[in-house]
């Protein structure tokens, strides 16, 4: 109900909260301020898809910075970071760097590996500290768990990784972005390619085995 | 049906071919050659492990028998063909590093002594990769089933991280060997078992726990480098 100057008794039955309550803007009023929010949402958007391009370029050049230090070390040292001091596995650092496990095992004894695969090995290793700046605990570690994807999915941040998701991993890892993120910025057909129909569940005889996902 | 996976590259299948090292632990997809196989051919065959290997051992020793099928020539395959069809054979394109194709056979199965298997006669050994994909089409020939390669990836984690860091171990111990190297390989992989088993099976328990594993590769290569310190790895 609106209130009206022509009709005094009416005014006086009312009080001062419901007329507050029930005081309605003119049409022209509500969609002026409707499009002022518009376009504050328009500018934040805007705002916030800057701010995260800045964020990633800045990033990057951390990284890049980083990488530069941390090839520096000898390819036997930064084998050593990973696999000992990170933990990881053979099969993913060769996995990552894109070469065979055999020749991960051969730059253990000769740290022959060429200029281009030092840099993606010193790469990793920043990669894994960026991680730890971000709060995550134990970086291979969490590298290898899968994503908090909906069921049925089983991609892990390394899946990101070698595809490519460096920045969104981190932004998911730092709390700016989410898991579905990551996956589509660098699997984009995911969710049709990676879905499956199977879990896996600890059986009795203390293995791992598969079974079909109940949905 | 869904479709089954082909290999990117050929030479991905493979994490050893010709010269394989006595380190790699006996695998699923391991390949012998010149092996006598009673039940499967009269003369000299080639054949390759097909047993899961969570199947081929019993605690820390190998089972008595192990499940092997024929490896022969076979056809060229492109990779729609690898996909959809030949679901009776695992193809081993460069098996021997040269042109010719070869296939395990799936439908020529025996159990042999695991003494008819010496390290000596390995002329290829799986990579990873290889061996899901061996996983795939066996599971395939025997139920119809398409199961994707990540899943079969996660159930066999824990496998892949044991025969990983018993390799460690024996290679860092064949580094300082003074014996014989088939002699340092035995000692070398009864001490990682023991190591596994050591305060009430600890370390063997966290290897069934995948997110464990980076933790579990820490400490067992830290434990590693104190029993060979001057190994070169």
């Amino acid at each position: 109900m609106t209130v009206s100057a022509e009709h005094p008794v009416a005014r006086d039955r009312v009080t001062a909260s419901e007329a507050v309550r029930d005081y309605t803007l003119p049409e022209s009023e509500t969609r002026a301020l409707a499009l002022r929010v518009a376009s504050l949402r328009d500018e934040t958007g805007l705002l916030h898809g800057d701010a995260s391009a800045l964020h990633h370029e800045t990033r990057e050049i951390d990284l890049k910075k980083r990488t530069t230090g941390k090839a520096r070390n000898s390819v036997r040292q930064l084998l050593h970071e990973l696999a000992v001091e990170r933990g990881m596995a053979w099969a993913d650092i060769a996995d990552l760097v894109g070469v065979s496990v055999a020749a991960v095992r051969k730059w253990r004894t000769d740290g022959g590996a060429t200029p281009d695969n030092r840099d993606r090995l010193a790469r990793l290793a920043a990669f894994l500290d960026g991680l730890e700046d971000c709060g995550v605990a134990d970086a291979a570690q969490w590298a290898e768990i899968a994503l908090p994807l909906p069921a049925g999915y089983t991609i892990t941040p390394l899946d990101v990784y070698r595809h490519g998701g460096e920045q969104e991993l981190l932004d998911f890892a730092c709390g700016h972005g989410t898991a579905e993120t990551a996956a589509d910025s660098a699997i984009p057909g995911w969710r049709q390619e990676r879905a499956s129909d199977f879990e896996v569940y600890d059986a009795a005889d203390g293995h791992r085995a598969l079974r079909m996902l109940r949905r | 049906m869904s479709e089954l996976d082909a290999p990117d590259d050929p030479d991905a299948l493979y994490q050893a071919r010709g010269d394989v090292p006595i380190s790699l632990p006996i695998m699923q997809g391991d390949v012998y050659a010149g092996i006598t196989v009673p039940g499967l051919a009269d003369e000299l065959t080639t054949v390759a492990i097909v047993m899961h290997p969570c199947s081929m051992r019993a605690g820390a020793s190998l089972r008595p028998k192990i499940t092997v099928a024929a490896v022969t020539r076979y056809q060229r395959l492109r990779d729609a063909e690898w996909r959809t069809g030949h679901v009776n054979v695992m193809p081993l394109p460069g098996l021997r590093q040269t042109a010719d194709w070869y296939a395990i056979d799936f439908r020529e199965v025996a159990a042999v002594p695991n003494g008819v298997l010496p390290p000596r006669s390995r002329i290829a050994a799986c990579s990873q990769q290889g061996i899901l994909l061996l996983q795939q089409r066996y599971a395939f020939h025997l139920t119809r089933l398409v199961v994707p390669l990540a899943n079969l990836n996660e159930v066999s984690q824990p496998v892949f991280t044991e025969s990983e860091l018993l390799t460690d171990w024996v290679d860092a111990a064949l580094d300082v060997a003074a014996d014989g190297a088939d002699a340092t390989v035995a000692e070398a992989e009864r001490a990682f078992h023991a190591y596994l088993d050591e305060d009430d099976r600890r370390r063997r328990k966290r290897l069934q726990q995948p997110h464990l594993h980076a933790d579990l590769r820490r400490e067992c290569r830290r434990e590693i480098a104190a029993r060979y310190p001057s190994a070169v790895g």
